[in-house]
């Protein structure tokens, strides 16, 4: 268990070594100087030279990288050349909005995709159609057409819930609630799909196995059979999915953000984009990959807990 | 040499899979819709009849009309034709990332596939690297750097999700390579390179379209996304995602403009998502080959005749008051084309207390089905069609789901036929023995675990409290055996049903498994009904025995009288195939022919057909069972000219194979 754990670890820095890389490299070969940008297209040559020193712009390429790396190990992610903010501190304002809408998002995922996925598969006939139908079209439903239609309806028709803003879960938890439930259905609707669906067709194998015959020779009940050896031998392919589902969040925050005005990560990212705050988007991008990398590894960890046969060899 | 035969078995496979993938509505549906959406979209401009930019301030926001079909938008510009004009880009952009991942991925894969470690661990580290960051995080780097140049972008996202495509080809290469007509071309002297496009890329292209077919999915959505976010073409230009953004500007004064542009794209994922999985089941299934309809009608008039010859043939199993398991006149059917077949028909069993029958019989000839049957566990599609199984003086046919579950473990048990699967793999042994034992026992915890030792310990395992601790993948066969006894006689049950409990054993744990059940039988008093395919555990182990062949009882005896003087052919031909002391030496006689599938079964003698001793007779009329000598029943009109087995005649039209 810890050699794989070491492993897995040893293998996430090895990525995020060259993520930070590639980045860096990548940036470079943006046609435009920083500088330039910062100060508008008014400035003398003077002051250009002299912000480009000062951004250490005018050293080797090789000494900027050395630095920038060393800069990263020390938690300094540079400075937005846009607003002067450090970059660390942005994200850190931006985080918990992020983390926030794609955690809630997983967890809607995995619970909504579940229940859906035991219902279809224990339920025959029309239940079942119901749901694969309903699952083969949430997945068709783009996540941003999705946030509006919902804003639409349950903000505009009938207003129950809020159509933009975040507010913090430490302010006000009930509000923090109530602002994300449009973003989190929006953003994690089809993650659901795909997992009912995977659900449904794990669960459906788990019932052909000799070993619910046994069970159900014994006298098991079926809610036991479901709920307990069902679900824990569907729960291993289901975990890699939810991984990727929670990679793909990630990634749609990014739009959701937008829709609904909420100052997070992706947002962040979307402005440096326009703004073309190089600083910025390096510093997300490093940032989603460690979180990426970090369920990676939490997903691997619980993947071996799940699986007896890798747990005890 | 060994060529022209290898096509032939790539490329019949391939031509039906366009067949089956098209019979299916889903799939002419959205292939009509994606063919639809193209023709539009290069017809239009060339009639010049809509066009997307122009503008017209007398019909803003206008809902469909015969003007507008599907409305105006806020410069009153024509929806309809922006969306047409959109589509071009959303289906030429999302075929570019199909295209570029499947040039780039599949070269990698099979690269990976045919067993280069280089290959393997380039493909395995791109791989994690392109699922380091969420995709479209990427696309927007990639767009800071080249600006509103969607195909650029695009190619990204293509290279991006190459990484599935590497892992699929490279799965599909390994497979294929496994194959033993792969050899027989490497033999034949054939590059690696003509080997991989004349016999992999055939065998890969399936699976491949249909994760082109997620591709495309995925990339329409991301494209649609970025439009959406202002990153797609500069404003006057129409786009299916800009189309979404300018509708959610204008949602409070025209929410119909939502319905057009979303409609647009989740009809083309879906169509995309459809197609892939209609080839998916396509690819998954040869469709299945229909079967002779008039045939079950057959059977099913040979299933009423045969129980009325029965019953004035005045039939009647032996009787016990002693009985602990009677079952009446048991039928068993299943689907078939539309209508029914029968799998197990009439079956009378009568088992004492502490006695064991067995159910021996061929494969296929329904003793299985007989055992579950009797257990109510029969499959799904299988239907318990009439009969009463009675146990305590209660029938479990007539009970609910629910009472019938309760009998289990308590009063009905069973013992499986495979071990090892037997076991849930994610559960210990300890637990898969308590949680039996708290539910059907009411036991604490502790008690549960004191009893779950006893019976490991009374099921002949050495040392419980390793066992108690194992999974089950950390024991033998013959141990989890051992454990799948112990399970099955927690709740004491009167009645255990065995299916093959030793088949999947070796020959040495077989006669010790059999030895613990005759011992926990005499301890217990259960009745036993073992389904056995082997006449050696038979002798070893069975009181009496009943013959199966075809779904129906063609001989019942005491043991001892049915190994040594058969009333029916077949059993005497099962006999004969033993292979035994008399027979050492010579060539062994086995039964030509198999037993016909249970739709071809016909109204008389089912065994007519392989029988030695058949006669006209045999094959006009159902043959009921008939009573012998000392309590025996046989199904056969020529019952009393039986020879003693082991005695084969010369010239004896069984047929006879070298061994």
């Amino acid at each position: 268990m810890i050699r794989i754990l070491v492993a897995r670890v040893g293998v996430a820095i090895a990525i995020l070594f060259v993520v930070v890389t590639l980045t860096f490299f990548l940036a470079h070969l943006i046609p435009g100087d920083p500088a330039t940008t910062i100060l508008g297209n008014g400035a003398t040559q003077q002051q250009v030279s002299a912000l480009r020193h000062q951004l250490g712009l005018d050293e080797p390429l090789w000494s900027q990288y050395v630095k920038s790396l060393s800069g990263l190990v020390h938690g300094n992610l540079g400075t937005s050349v846009v607003t002067g903010q450090p970059v660390v501190q942005a994200l850190g304002n931006a985080v918990p909005v992020t983390l926030s809408l794609t955690f809630l998002g997983t967890a809607f995922v995995l619970i909504v995709g579940v229940a859906a996925g035991i219902l279809s598969a224990v339920r025959k006939g029309f239940t079942d159609k119901a749901v694969r139908g309903t699952a083969g079209v949430a997945m068709a439903v783009p996540n941003y057409w999705l946030a509006v239609f919902l804003v639409a309806i349950f903000s505009i028709a009938i207003p129950l819930l809020p159509a933009t803003g975040y507010t913090d879960l430490t302010a006000s938890p009930g509000r923090w609630a109530r602002g994300l439930i449009l973003p989190v259905v929006a953003i994690a609707l089809a993650g659901a799909a795909v997992i009912a669906r995977q659900t449904r067709s794990a669960l459906i194998d788990t019932f052909t196995r000799d070993y619910v015959r046994t069970l159900r020779s014994l006298g098991t009940p079926t809610h036991v059979i479901v709920l307990r050896h069902g679900l824990r031998n569907a729960s291993i392919p289901i975990i890699t999915t939810v991984g990727l589902q929670f990679i793909g969040i990630l990634g749609g925050a990014v739009i959701i953000e937008q829709v609904f005005a909420l100052p997070g990560i992706g947002q962040l990212t979307l402005s440096a984009v326009t703004q073309h705050d190089i600083p910025m988007i390096q510093g997300a991008v490093i940032f989603m990959a460690v979180v990426v990398l970090l369920v990676n590894i939490v997903t691997d960890v619980i993947y071996v807990i799940l699986n007896p046969k890798l747990r005890h060899r | 040499m060994m060529m022209p035969a290898a096509e032939e078995t790539s490329s019949v496979p391939r031509r039906g899979l366009a067949t089956r993938t098209f019979r299916q509505p889903r799939a002419c549906l959205s292939a009509g819709w994606l063919v639809l959406l193209v023709l539009a979209s290069v017809i239009l401009p060339l009639t010049g009849l809509l066009h997307p930019l122009t503008q017209n301030p007398a019909a803003i926001l206008q809902p469909p009309s015969s003007a507008h079909w599907l409305g105006t938008d806020d410069l009153g510009r024509d929806i309809l034709a922006r969306l047409i004009y959109g589509a071009r880009d959303a289906l030429a952009l999302s075929l570019e990332v199909v295209a570029v991942s499947v040039i780039v991925g599949a070269p990698l894969g099979l690269w990976a596939g045919f067993g280069s470690r280089w290959g393997d661990w380039i493909s395995a580290r791109f791989a994690d690297l392109m699922l380091a960051i969420p995709g479209i995080i990427v696309l927007l780097a990639v767009v800071t750097i080249v600006g509103n140049n969607m195909p650029t972008t695009m190619a990204v996202l293509g290279v991006l999700v190459s990484a599935g495509i590497i892992r699929l080809v490279r799965a599909c290469t390994q497979a294929a390579v496994k194959e033993l007509y792969v050899d027989a071309a490497r033999v034949s002297g054939l590059s690696g390179r003509r080997i991989a496009f004349r016999h992999v890329l055939p065998n890969v292209a399936g699976p491949l379209i249909v994760q082109a077919s997620t591709i495309a999915a995925i990339s329409l959505l991301t494209l649609t996304g970025l439009q959406f976010l202002g990153l797609g073409p500069n404003p006057p230009t129409p786009s299916w995602g800009g189309l979404v953004a300018e509708a959610s500007a204008n949602i409070y004064r025209q929410p119909w403009m939502m319905v057009p542009s979303g409609l647009a794209v989740i009809l083309t994922v879906l169509a995309f998502n459809q197609l892939g999985d209609a080839l998916r089941d396509a690819l998954a299934g040869p469709g299945r080959s229909s079967l002779l309809a008039p045939a079950r009608n057959a059977v099913a008039e040979a299933s009423r005749r045969t129980a009325e010859a029965n019953r004035r043939a005045g039939s009647r199993q032996p009787a016990d008051s002693d009985a602990a398991l009677i079952v009446k006149g048991v039928s068993v059917t299943a689907p078939l084309n539309g209508g029914t077949v029968t799998l197990v028909d009439q079956v009378n069993l009568t088992v004492a207390k502490g006695e064991t029958v067995g159910i021996v019989g061929e494969s296929g000839c329904g003793k299985s089905m007989t055992a579950l049957a009797i257990l109510g566990l029969l499959p799904s599609n299988v239907t318990f069609a009439s009969g009463a199984v009675i146990i305590g003086g209660e029938d479990l046919a007539t009970m609910t789901d629910n009472q019938r579950r309760r009998t289990r473990g308590t009063r009905i048990a069973s013992i499986p036929q495979e071990p090892m699967t037997a076991l849930d793999p994610n559960f210990t042994v300890g637990k898969q023995l308590t949680a039996p034992a708290r539910r059907l026992l009411g036991l604490t915890r502790g008690q549960a675990r004191e009893e779950a030792l006893r019976l490991l310990h009374e099921a002949g395992i050495v040392s419980p409290e390793t066992v108690f601790r194992s999974y089950p993948h950390q024991i033998s066969g013959g141990m989890a055996q051992r454990v799948c006894i112990a399970q099955a006689l927690i709740g004491k049950p009167e009645v255990l049903i065995a299916d093959e409990p030793t088949t999947a054993l070796d020959v040495t744990v077989q006669a010790e498994i059999l030895d613990l059940l005759r011992g926990l039988q005499r301890e217990m008093g259960m009745a036993i009904v073992l389904v056995t395919h082997d006449l050696g555990v038979v002798a070893d182990i069975c009181d009496r025995a009943m013959v199966m062949y075809a779904g129906q009882i063609v001989e019942t005896a005491q043991t001892r009288q049915l190994l040594s003087t058969p009333a029916h052919p077949y059993t005497l031909s099962l006999l004969d195939s033993v292979p035994s002391r008399t027979n050492r030496g010579t060539t062994l006689p086995t039964i030509a022919g198999t037993i016909p599938r249970p739709e071809k079964w016909p109204i008389s003698c089912r065994f007519a057909d392989r029988c030695p001793l058949v006669r006209d007779a045999c094959r006009t009329q159902p043959i009921p069972l008939i009573r012998t000598t000392g309590g025996a029943y046989s199904r056969c009109i020529r019952t009393g000219e039986l020879r003693q087995p082991g005695t084969l005649p010369a010239g004896s039209e069984l047929e006879v194979f070298e061994h």
